[in-house]
């Protein structure tokens, strides 16, 4: 199986796991306002930035495997900050990829104790359109098995000498084409497998969560570190 | 033995004009497997696709005494469970436990109950360990298996199998065939592995061109087609 899942890496059971997806959710979007309200403030910013690893630590997560998977966003603003540093503002590189961690460690915490069912359903909640959650959900499971089918028919064409010379391009576009129309099957017969078990335009949740207090606590909590920081940055 | 499914002249042709099902009269009956045979093409997939109401032509089915209509399709769609081919196309949830119970929520069954009816279905395939797994990290045995149980878990009055050896090594193979054996539902099963067919099934059926064109015992139907050496 190729490709890395989120899934595989979400705890039964921690403080984190427990806590409704929407609370987590409004959670990680004060962090992250507030991390962009927090510009050139390093004291938020580590802040921010040691926060998740705490929660994670406390979370008994593998806080490496966090920190490495947080770090694909560094190849992305590693160029803006170079820009700022050959610019002659190393404080300001420093701090566009610390807050880019910052913002990465926050968001692979959020995934990693969020079953992605638990994410869609709270998106729904916030009523975010029902075909969209439903398709991004399909999409997510089968993105890898698509993604095997492409790595499949690349093995057979390198098998018979792969995509090469004038008939490269034809090649390729054939065999992508083979992909859409054996993507097409697959989604029919997904189709029909959905239907033959009662489908009625929705994917049922096995285990919705309740609004607890503690839910509450930690919405409460980021609210006010998120609002904090906007003051004490703004004044 | 009573009959449980019946089907009565029925007849079906694509949108482009393919005639796939030319007039197939069957009857299914308590207890039994009936294996259908048949080469590609011939209209066994198209045939067990409208026992519960996926496609529909013309033409009588009826389970228990019951016809199929649009009012009874959610009620066939319970009763009659297909397990597809191929099993990644029948596990589209995030977990294991969440796909088996998927069926029984869509029919209003409460989450709670759901649950323990799902738990119970991954026990009678001997998958209970794989619960809280996402289908991906299955092994294609593990995952036909709980396919089954997404099935099973509805308490289907039939069960209809379109190519269950498909994708599964001997070791596999063998726990399905002894898992169907377990299994007290009469049963269908689409194939083309007659030697699986001769020990899971009492009779045969042979498709050809949208018709039956033979039934009895498995091998007799398969050795009249070529299909025994």
């Amino acid at each position: 199986m190729a490709g890395a899942f989120l899934d595989a890496s979400v705890p039964t059971d921690n403080f984190l796991r427990r806590r409704d997806a929407r609370a987590k959710l409004i959670a990680l979007l004060a962090v992250l306002i507030a991390l962009s309200l927090s510009r050139a403030h390093l004291g938020a910013l580590l802040l921010l930035l040691v926060l998740p690893l705490v929660c994670a630590l406390a979370a008994r997560l593998p806080v490496l495997n966090l920190l490495r998977r947080a770090a694909l966003v560094l190849p992305f603003c590693a160029i803006f900050a170079i820009f700022a540093w050959l610019d002659h503002d190393r404080n300001g590189a420093a701090l566009l990829v610390i807050r880019a961690c910052a913002a990465g460690c926050n968001a692979v915490l959020f995934v990693a104790v969020t079953p992605i069912s638990e994410l869609l359903r709270a998106l729904e909640q916030f009523h975010a359109p029902r075909f969209l959650l439903t398709v991004t959900q399909l999409l997510y499971r089968y993105l890898f098995v698509l993604m095997e089918d492409a790595q499949q028919a690349r093995t057979a064409a390198r098998s018979r000498g792969g995509f090469k010379g004038s008939f490269g391009f034809r090649g390729a576009a054939g065999a992508l084409a083979v992909l859409f129309a054996r993507s097409h099957m697959r989604a029919d017969q997904i189709n029909q497998a959905m239907i033959s078990r009662g489908y009625n335009g929705g994917l049922p949740v096995l285990h919705p969560h309740s609004f607890r207090i503690a839910d509450a606590i930690l919405i409460a909590i980021s609210l006010t570190l998120s609002g904090g920081i906007a003051f004490a940055v703004r004044y | 033995m009573s009959p449980v499914l019946t089907v009565e002249d029925l007849r079906f042709a694509y949108s482009d004009g393919t005639s796939a099902l030319n007039g197939v009269d069957f009857t299914l009956y308590e207890g039994e497997t009936v294996a259908i045979l048949g080469a590609n093409g011939s209209g066994k997939t198209t045939f067990v696709l409208h026992l519960n109401g996926i496609l529909q032509g013309t033409g009588a089915i009826r389970l228990d005494g019951v016809s199929l209509s649009k009012d009874t399709a959610s009620e066939f769609r319970a009763k009659v469970g297909i397990v597809f081919q191929d099993s990644d196309n029948q596990l589209f949830m995030p977990t294991v436990l969440e796909d088996v119970a998927f069926g029984l929520l869509n029919q209003g069954i409460p989450p709670e109950k759901a649950e323990i009816l799902a738990r119970a279905a991954l026990e009678v395939v001997g998958i209970q360990a794989l619960a809280d797994k996402p289908p991906f990290h299955l092994s294609a045995g593990e995952k036909k298996r709980a396919a089954i149980a997404g099935i099973l878990a509805m308490q289907p009055r039939v069960l209809i199998f379109d190519e269950p050896t498909t994708f599964l090594d001997p070791p596999g193979r063998r726990g399905l065939i002894r898992l169907l054996a377990d299994l007290t539902q009469p049963k269908l099963l689409v194939t083309h592995d007659v030697e699986f067919a001769a020990k899971s099934a009492s009779r045969a059926i042979f498709f050809e061109k949208g018709r039956i064109a033979a039934q009895g015992d498995v091998k007799t139907v398969a050795s009249r087609f070529g299909w025994l050496d």
